[in-house]
């Protein structure tokens, strides 16, 4: 499915559709309505004195906006950045306030419908994402996707940490 | 209520007044019966019972009725201002705006309240004796003139005619009035006697703008009417002067009138007698006198026509001196003549961001026009961007002023602040204000309000002592807290003064230990124990009083402060008081920044936080590359190699900071950058050049980032981040910081062995 | 003898081209004289500019002078407090020296 054929599915927006996607060779789910947009991995501003899994920050139309390398910070290894390596702008509500992220994935595959009453729970073993930021899995012909709960993924315990660093290390230094 | 737009205008009009209102009634407090000052009230009241009318608000015209009726009554001299008729005035002017506020909820205000209110207001009106105040206010202060004063008082007394002092306002015949036709409407009223055209005022052919109106007339008036009646002739006349002197007006008021004057360099005496404080006869033989002096060798001047006159004591001293401070006062008052437009505020916020992307993409299309004049040499093209780039600059500096307000509004609220609590608590404290024409980003404005209540509180609450107290320490009894603003490169400083008992820093410091937030082994400079006060935790409700109090910590204080980008710090004396400091940036939106590179990345100096750019000699090279300081020009220049402190601080990097410096590529470039005193070294890879950046805030994400004012979208359209100086400066030198330390003893060290030479 | 002929109307509509008329004729050596018999209607902004035409000739030790003014404009005058100012030989300026 080619990137253009993959951004027109996405206009049809609704509850249960979900973007799978590629990402060091694990497939993972995000749900639709949390997307904006979908656009190339290009240069990018690196961020100092932030956590690695921080890519760095893009200019997206005159925003700034952040973004989160999620290889890393699920340690799934490093990404393979190609042609294929793209951005998902992902919006999603942290504490009312509504934030813009993006996010690298390896590849996006499809849009895929996946109902609520479909989702299963999380096991508590053998998945190689911690617990916390699995929404649920779905069943495909050759095994499990993985559904992010992309607000715990994205919310502001998770990635504000950047504010503590300096407090962390300076507790360190002494 | 639906709140239309009418509506909002006369809510925020209304505060407008009330606002002023309230300083009014503090400045009557000071100085007692000032009639000017009086009918300001009377005016602002007057007109929101006047506009309430319009919008059929029955209760607001109710309540602002009996408020008016006293003001009237204090006016017309049949109550004495005191202290608790202030008070009680403040009282009603806070229950309007809690009527103003509660229109768009339909809350019609607290009847108990009002009827309280009201009934406080009446006893003061009854109490009033029917013999007027002021008179006998009048009698004394004439008593200490004599002979001539005395008989400028009976003819004083004779006047029974309005003096009207007019200057018709430039736009005059623009609008379509006609002077003719208004002295028509004076005669309807009464009968004009007189009406002496000024003509100090026009130019001569050549200088004139024939548009333009420069007609002014002293009138004298015979009639019954109101003062009201008359001013309404001019309710739509463009009037740059109006003053209306009933019939036998108090001296004062015609020393007023004689501080409004427009008129330049007019002559002393012809001010004098248009205006009856002096007669023809009395001016001319104080001429003569002067006459026979100047003839005598001493020069004439109009200071001393002055002189004269008091020497002969025709007229008391200060309407002399009110006189001649007139006429040099007059020109710089001229240039200040300026008209407002009001505008919707976020219309313009909307105006500021727009320019903020125009600038933006002028920088970028500057850079591709660059780029295309390197290959085509394409001249018109060339001076057509420098043009627009000029404009665009323009454009900048006068969008980024439109946002800029005096932070004298701001402070003037202190006043009643200062008042109502020194009350509450027993204690005399005066407030006073410096620097409050300073200017300030409106968004800096609305958010300083708060930090500087609660500071203020503070010095209140617990840095000035009970005057028995002071007295005792040898002090006044009243204490003062001042209220300082002013202008540095690109900051703006606001400092609270107060001469109170001052902070014991052992006694901070034992108390900072108790409640954990510092260690027992922790050595602090006097400094850091007053900045202790700032720390999160320090302040507790046991030592809260429902002054100072609110729940609300000075470590909010400071989190606020440091949201606008400012940085706050605490200087005390014990005994002597306490001053707090606070920086904060002009403005939040457009800087001229400096733009340099690490790493292939770009950052943004602002730039006048920059003292200087420089490429370090092999020797100071060396000297970089195994310490933390330079020598440059003989002295010792604390160095940061931003790359290292980025990367020391970053989570997961620990690299070894010598083997990196031999191993990393040899920079050589250096920003000298200075804040508060402190001068630091940044060493960077290339210098860039001069940027202008439109910062946008860092963002939820990264809004815990120390060292960075925000993010900047280059021409390349790449982002890069903005330093944030004064931040980085303290994050480096900080105390808390492992590269502080080092850095402090190193220099600390070599600063003593420099002295040893 | 040196004059200004102005006619038609005098409002503020015209008061700027009439400034520069008269600025344009002002009489380097002589008195000013300014011809209004013919001029139509007339209006504040008008009185005022002959107010500074009189205050130039004053500064320049000129007399100042209308030729045939008519009555509507003579009430004009009055009506707005000039008379003295226009008409009495002794300036009430007292600035000047």
């Amino acid at each position: 499915m080619s990137l253009e054929e993959i951004v027109n599915e996405l206009a049809v927006t609704e509850q249960d559709q979900h973007l799978t996607f590629d990402l060091s060779g694990e497939e993972l789910a995000v749900p639709v309505m949390n997307i904006r947009e979908i656009i190339r991995f290009g240069k990018l501003t690196k961020m100092p004195m932030v956590p690695n899994f921080i890519e760095g920050v893009i200019n997206l139309r005159g925003n700034v906006v952040p973004v989160i390398n999620l290889a890393s910070k699920f340690a799934l290894g490093i990404n393979n950045n190609d042609k294929r390596t793209c951005i998902i702008i992902m919006e999603v509500d942290i504490e009312d306030e509504a934030v813009v992220m993006g996010i690298v994935v390896d590849k996006v595959l499809q849009v895929i419908e996946i109902p609520d009453d479909e989702i299963e729970p999380t096991p508590t073993l053998g998945a190689k994402i911690q617990t916390n930021f699995i929404k649920g899995m779905a069943k495909k012909e050759d095994g499990f996707t993985i559904i992010l709960d992309i607000s715990q993924v994205l919310s502001a315990e998770e990635v504000a940490i950047v504010s503590d660093i300096h407090k962390k290390s300076d507790k360190d230094d002494q | 209520m639906e709140i239309d737009e009418n509506i909002q205008i006369f809510i925020s009009e209304g505060e407008e007044l009330l606002q002023e209102m309230e300083e009014s009634l503090l400045e009557l407090e000071e100085s007692g019966n000032d009639d000017e000052v009086l009918n300001k009230i009377f005016r602002a009241a007057h007109t929101i019972k006047g506009s309430a009318g319009l919008f059929g608000f029955d209760y607001i015209i109710h309540f602002t009725h009996v408020v008016e009726n006293v003001l009237d009554d204090m006016r017309n001299c049949l109550i004495p201002t005191s202290s608790e008729l202030i008070t009680v005035l403040m009282r009603s002017r806070d229950y309007i705006i809690t009527l103003l506020d509660g229109i768009a909820d339909d809350f019609e205000g607290d009847k108990a309240e009002e009827e309280e209110l009201i009934n406080l207001l009446n006893a003061f009106k009854s109490s009033g004796a029917e013999s007027s105040v002021c008179e006998t206010e009048q009698i004394s202060d004439e008593s200490t003139s004599d002979n001539a004063a005395t008989d400028k008082s009976e003819e004083q007394a004779q006047t029974n005619h309005y003096h009207i002092s007019l200057r018709l306002g430039a736009d005059t015949f623009r609008m379509g009035f006609d002077p003719a036709s208004m002295f028509r409407q004076l005669s309807d009223l009464g009968e004009v006697k007189e009406a002496v055209f000024i003509p100090q005022n026009l130019p001569s052919l050549e200088n004139i703008d024939p548009e333009g109106c420069y007609l002014g007339w002293e009138i004298a008036l015979v009639s019954n009417v109101k003062k009201e009646e008359i001013s309404e002739i001019f309710q739509f006349v463009d009037v740059s002067q109006l003053t209306i002197l009933p019939p036998q007006s108090h001296f004062s008021d015609y020393k007023h009138l004689i501080e409004q004057l427009p008129e330049e360099e007019m002559a002393l005496g012809q001010i004098l007698i248009e205006t009856g404080s002096l007669t023809e006869n009395e001016l001319q033989s104080i001429l003569n006198e002067q006459k026979e002096k100047s003839d005598s060798g001493e020069s004439p001047s109009k200071h001393l026509t002055g002189d004269l006159l008091v020497e002969n004591q025709m007229v008391q001293k200060e309407v002399v001196e009110e006189a001649l401070n007139k006429q040099t006062k007059v020109r710089e008052q001229k240039q200040k003549a300026l008209t407002f437009v009001k505008v919707d505020s976020s219309k313009l916020d909307k105006l500021i961001n727009l320019v903020g992307e125009l600038v933006i993409n002028g920088a970028k299309l500057n850079q591709i026009t660059e780029d295309l004049v390197k290959t085509t040499a394409n001249e018109e093209l060339e001076e057509t961007m420098e043009g627009l780039t000029m404009s665009l600059e323009e454009l900048r500096e006068i969008a980024l002023g439109l946002r800029m307000v005096p932070i004298g509004m701001t402070f003037n609220r202190f006043h009643r602040v200062v008042r109502d609590t020194s009350k509450d608590l027993d204690k005399e404290i005066k407030l006073e204000i410096y620097g409050a024409e300073t200017e300030l980003d409106k968004t800096v404005i609305e958010k300083i309000g708060d930090p500087l209540m609660h500071l203020i509180r503070n010095s209140l609450d617990h840095g000035i002592e009970m005057p028995d107290v002071r007295q005792r320490a040898g002090k006044p009894s009243e204490g003062i807290i001042t209220l300082k603003a002013q202008h540095e490169a690109g900051y703006i400083t606001i400092q609270i003064l107060d001469d109170g008992k001052g902070l014991d820093p052992v006694a901070l410091r034992t108390k900072a230990i108790e409640k954990g937030i510092i260690d027992e082994s922790k050595k602090l400079s006097d400094q850091d124990c007053y900045n202790l006060i700032f720390a999160a935790g320090f302040s507790t409700a046991e030592q809260v009083s429902n002054i100072s109090g609110r729940g609300v910590g000075m470590d909010v204080v400071r989190r606020n402060i440091e949201s606008l980008r400012g940085s706050v710090y605490i200087d005390s004396e014990l005994g002597i008081g306490t001053t707090i400091t606070i920086q904060l940036p002009l403005t939040l939106a457009i800087i001229d920044g400096f733009n340099v590179s690490i790493d292939d990345e770009s950052y943004i100096f602002p730039l006048d936080m920059i003292h200087e750019c420089l490429t370090l000699t092999p020797a100071q090279i060396k000297e970089a590359t195994v310490q933390n300081y330079i020598t440059l020009r003989e002295d010792v220049l604390p160095i940061v190699h931003l790359k290292e402190y980025f990367d020391t601080n970053n989570e997961n990097n620990n690299y070894n900071t010598t083997y990196m410096r031999h191993h990393d590529r040899e920079r050589h470039n250096i920003v000298v950058v200075e804040f508060a005193n402190q001068k630091i070294g940044l060493i960077v890879d290339e210098l860039l050049g001069e940027v202008q950046a439109v910062i946008k805030p860092l963002g939820r994400v990264f809004k815990g980032l120390s060292g960075f004012a925000g993010f900047t979208i280059l021409g390349s359209g790449m982002v890069a981040l903005v330093l944030d100086i004064p931040s980085l400066i303290k994050e480096v030198v900080g105390n808390e910081h492992k590269y502080f330390d080092s850095l402090k003893q190193k220099s600390i060290s070599s600063r003593g062995n420099r002295n040893l030479h | 003898m040196d004059l200004i002929q102005l006619s038609g109307n005098c409002s503020i509509y015209e008061i700027t081209q009439l400034h520069q008329q008269i600025h344009d004729n002002w009489p380097t050596q002589t008195d000013l004289n300014l011809d209004v018999s013919n001029i139509s209607q007339v209006d504040a902004s008008f009185i005022q500019l002959l107010a500074s035409c009189k205050k130039q000739a004053n500064n320049n030790n000129h007399l100042f002078k209308l030729v045939n003014p008519s009555e509507q404009l003579l009430n004009k005058i009055k009506a707005m407090f000039l008379n003295d100012y226009f008409f009495n030989t002794e300036s009430p300026e007292t600035e000047g020296s």
